[in-house]
């Protein structure tokens, strides 16, 4: 039998078209139940809402906040690849240029990685299984760590 | 006068945490267009005209997710979906695309 945890990542990804009718047409067709709402009992996405029970309703609210702190983690890290640039730092181009890119490469794991994670952790407590391990943490601790370093290094040496 | 569901206020967290997340967003956006419209253009303004309406909905919705959560949880209904937080991931990657191509624009 599958481990609990690998029955998620067998699933097809998010469906692109789908989310796009979603984006566009959520307001239009259903006004009261759809912007932020429950979607008349049909929520999105499927593959999360579509199997296990309501959890309490207070770790709903939980991992959301988690979602929106990652959120906001990702358009931290964005902003920070502004400044560099704006301000010129580091002062050589190439250099520069590579930083930069990395932390918008970085800002967008977060805000991507931050809804795959609600997913996964919304679907977990659905569920009742134990949380999935926090992947972006590491991975943004090390690109961080790798950028702050480069940085602190071409200042110092031009 | 309306209760709050639960002590720890959770709807009313998450409802700060959206609008604080929203407003950080309408910041971004600003400040992204106004950095990037010099060099962009057609482009930058193409990306304002989008995303600025979608962060003022982000705002919006705020307030409007908070409602539906707490009619959800007196009435013991489904609380809201995962939409809106979507439609929030899209607009954070279209800020990372943009500040991509800026940077390799110029």
């Amino acid at each position: 039998m599958q481990p609990p945890h690998r029955r998620f990542e067998r699933r097809p990804a998010l469906s692109v078209a789908r989310l796009l009718a979603n984006l566009t047409c959520w307001h239009v067709v259903d006004l009261d139940n759809g912007f932020g709402g429950d979607g008349g009992g049909r929520r999105w996405p499927k593959r999360v809402y579509g199997r296990g029970e309501e959890p309490d309703p207070r770790f709903t609210f939980a991992n959301e906040r988690t979602f929106l702190a990652w959120i906001r983690t990702g358009l931290a890290l964005l902003a920070t690849g502004v400044a560099l640039e704006g301000l010129s730092v580091p002062a050589d181009d190439n250099t520069r240029r590579i930083l930069v890119t990395v932390l918008v490469v970085l800002g967008s794991i977060a805000s991507g990685g931050a809804f795959v994670r609600w997913a996964r952790a919304e679907l977990a407590l659905r569920e009742s299984r134990p949380l999935p391990s926090p992947t972006l943490i590491p991975l943004l601790a090390f690109g961080l760590v790798v950028v702050g370093a480069v940085a602190v290094v071409a200042i110092v040496t031009t | 006068m309306e209760t709050p569901f639960d002590p720890g206020l959770q709807n009313e967290r998450t409802a700060l945490a959206w609008t604080r997340t929203g407003l950080a967003l309408l910041v971004a956006v600003l400040l992204a267009s106004r950095i990037t419209v010099g060099e962009l253009g057609v482009v930058t303004v193409i990306f304002t005209v989008i995303t600025l309406p979608l962060a003022g909905i982000v705002i919006v919705a705020a307030g409007r997710r908070y409602r539906i959560s707490h009619r959800a949880l007196e009435s013991a209904t489904p609380l809201p979906d995962a939409r809106l937080p979507a439609a929030v991931t899209v607009l954070v990657l279209s800020l990372a695309a943009i500040e991509l191509i800026y940077l390799y624009a110029r």
